[in-house]
């Protein structure tokens, strides 16, 4: 087998040598037991703090926006597809960075494991679809993110270098909780995501870690005047919501990041797919998995069928 | 101290006792998390099986939003009435864990200092504080390192888990009192025994992670260091690890537009942000994002140290469960502590 994590840390030793990029985004761990956390590498004797396991969750995608200058950055195929939104947006150049895709088999998602794997993580071991959670196997899909089960880009669509053997995507089959939500009437969705609504303590990480909330200036922190105050009664965190998502409907990947960094854990996928199967269906648009497109809403169509715009 | 045994199919019998005379707040599971809960109105079953939960009970004397008072538009102007505050029954906590008692007291020099927070001290008052032992500290606990433990409180009664039987000791009068109850059985040499062995066994679980030694002069001594930039890097400045701290206090007081008229309200606010700070005149002495974090860690372990006698961490390893970065401020006050021997 191919090991992904060398690899990486040699191309990323000689793209730093080379002075091919002047930072690399990637993850890294101090210590070999603990999980892996965003990391930028500005040193060839740095690298080595480089690791790619089944526990790199985070989307790195929103640091570059952080950075200046040739960016180098690790991406799963999830990932990538926000890379592709910003440049879209012209948040990014493309000849700027240097992307290092990763052909992402899964990864696992610590709350499914018992204690959150605490005590087993270190000693947890993969082969194909069985995961080896201190001495318990345990089949990958009980322990991986949602998200994962059905990805439909696990390959990079875009990248500079490819690690690791082709992903094949993966079936879709999360249409469900999608559609027992779209067959609840209005009441019942209302009291559905009310009572998730009342437990969001509205501590912006569902924004902050968002790749595509990247406004200087967000509504949701405007004072004069507080058009969304900061009070938890509920309609204000319906609408902090309805906000945060309606500014991302068009452009928002999946990559799922805004539930995993939720403390709450709200079930904030949901709404997101919702999003993205409206997105499909009203204007066949799939975000982030073309350079060429531009962004469905910042397009205008002189023959668009819909005669409201005109 | 009485020294007393609770059957442990007893305790919800108790809560419901206890549910007469107080607000009962308890552990209870939501979507498979714990959170504490007002069993009032509620019929959902109290866990005790937990570590620690989610969110710290710092929310029953110090909610999240608050509303101070409401105003109205009349005919003859505006009309503004102080918010109704019916304080039914003093509230009493359950199996709240050590490090969250801990952090109360915090939050009683905090409020009752130059300013008396009625609010705060008004649902304070009277209450009751029943603390849980930590029979299976978390791999982020480490309270030891900073003064405190899994296995004491400045609780009225503490609890100790062995298995059928709670064990409970009354701290103080009101404690006691509470251990009249019928359900309670004096506790015999066998379970004292079991008590201190469950003590020893979490105590013996706990390592230290950081030298507290002269924390606040070191911290003191790293204001104008280079390396904030590089270990806040991967923050993105949300308000998880502040909300969710049992001894973050802070907060912000504005107005809110309802119907009709508006409320003024205080609720948390967090030091991650940059709205923090934001001056009236567009300035903002903590634009940067690195001086925020940097902030976070001299309010804990500098400032409160030197203002109020506490440390403003008390090691509940919240912080670092939820962060979405994986910022970990063992990690970071190691960083700051090596730094400083480095320099000598
Ligand atoms: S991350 Fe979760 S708790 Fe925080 S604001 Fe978003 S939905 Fe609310
Ligand atoms: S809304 Fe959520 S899933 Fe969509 S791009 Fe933002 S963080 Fe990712
Ligand atoms: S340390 Fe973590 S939880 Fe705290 S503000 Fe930064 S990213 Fe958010
Ligand atoms: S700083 Fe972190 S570990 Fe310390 S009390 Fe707050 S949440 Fe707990
Ligand atoms: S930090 Fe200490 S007191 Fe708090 S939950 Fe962990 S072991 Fe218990």
């Amino acid at each position: 087998m191919i090991n992904i994590q060398d690899e990486l840390r040699a191309k990323a030793k000689e793209l730093l040598k080379k002075k091919k990029v002047n930072v690399l985004i990637g993850y890294g761990s101090l210590n070999e037991n603990d999980l892996p956390k965003p990391i930028f590498i500005r040193e060839e004797k740095d690298v080595d703090m480089l690791v790619w396991n089944p526990f790199c969750i985070n989307n790195l995608g929103k640091y570059l926006l952080k950075e200046r200058g040739k960016i180098g950055i690790v991406a799963k195929g999830c990932d990538v597809r926000s890379i592709i939104g910003l440049i879209q947006e012209h948040k990014i150049k493309r000849e700027n960075i240097v992307i290092l895709g990763i052909r992402c088999p899964g990864i696992i998602d610590i709350r499914k494991l018992p204690d959150k794997g605490n005590a087993t993580r270190l000693h947890m071991e993969r082969k194909n679809n069985v995961v080896m959670v201190g001495g318990k196997k345990m089949q990958f899909e009980e322990v991986c993110y949602d998200k994962c089960l059905t990805c439909k880009y696990p390959s990079p669509i875009e990248a500079d270098f490819r690690f690791g053997e082709e992903v094949k995507a993966r079936k879709e089959n999360e249409g469900d909780s999608v559609s027992k939500l779209e067959s609840m009437n209005i009441e019942e969705r209302l009291k559905y995501w009310d009572a998730r609504f009342e437990k969001c303590i509205r501590c912006t990480a569902c924004r902050e870690i968002c790749p595509f909330c990247y406004c200087e200036r967000c509504i949701l922190d405007e004072t004069i005047p507080a058009w969304v105050s900061r009070s938890t009664d509920l309609s204000d965190t319906r609408l902090f919501h309805m906000i945060r998502f309606l500014h991302v409907a068009g452009r928002c990947v999946d990559c799922g990041e805004c539930e995993r960094a939720c403390p709450m854990e709200l079930p904030l996928r949901k709404i997101v797919k919702m999003i993205e199967k409206d997105i499909k269906e009203m204007f066949d648009f799939e975000p982030g998995t073309s350079l060429e497109d531009i962004p469905v809403l910042a397009q205008y169509n002189i023959e668009d069928r819909e005669d409201f715009i005109r | 101290m009485t020294e007393k045994v609770i059957s442990r199919e007893k305790i919800q019998d108790l809560l419901k006792k206890l549910g007469e005379s107080y607000n009962v707040f308890a552990p209870v599971q939501d979507e498979g998390k714990v959170l504490f809960m007002s069993l009032e109105n509620s019929s959902r079953d109290v866990v005790l099986e937990f570590k620690n939960a989610l969110k710290p009970p710092k929310e029953v004397f110090f909610p999240q939003t608050d509303i101070l008072f409401t105003f109205m538009k009349t005919t003859d102007g505006v009309r503004s009435e102080d918010a109704q505050r019916k304080k039914s029954k003093p509230n009493l906590i359950f199996a709240i864990r050590p490090c969250d008692v801990q952090a109360l007291q915090l939050f009683d020099k905090v409020f009752s200092g130059d300013y008396q927070d009625s609010l705060y001290l008004e649902r304070r008052e009277d209450s009751i504080i029943i603390s849980m032992v930590c029979s299976e500290p978390q791999e982020t606990c480490f309270c030891t390192s900073v003064g405190g433990s899994p296995v004491t409180a400045e609780a009225d009664i503490i609890l100790t888990d062995l298995g059928d039987q709670i064990f409970a000791s009354g701290l103080t009068e009101s404690g006691e009192k509470i251990l009249e109850d019928r359900n309670f059985k004096t506790a015999t040499r066998e379970f004292m025994d079991k008590k201190k062995e469950a003590h020893s066994r979490a105590e013996g679980s706990m390592k230290e992670v950081f030298n507290m030694n002269k924390i606040s002069e070191i911290i003191g001594k790293s204001f104008e260091k280079p390396f904030w930039n590089d270990i806040s890097r991967r923050c993105i400045n949300c308000y998880t690890c502040t909300f969710l701290c049992p001894t973050c206090h802070c907060f912000d007081i504005t107005d809110v537009k309802r119907k009709g008229g508006g409320e003024r309200i205080k609720t948390w606010d967090s030091c991650m942000s940059p709205l923090f700070t934001l001056h009236a005149s567009g300035h903002n002495p903590r634009g940067e994002e690195y001086s925020r974090w940097r902030q976070r860690l001299f309010h804990k372990f500098k400032y409160l140290p030197d203002n109020l006698g506490l440390l403003g961490c008390v090691g509940c390893g919240r912080c670092l469960d939820t962060c979405p970065t994986g910022m970990d401020i063992r990690e970071i006050l190691n960083i700051v502590i090596s730094e400083d021997k480095t320099k000598e």
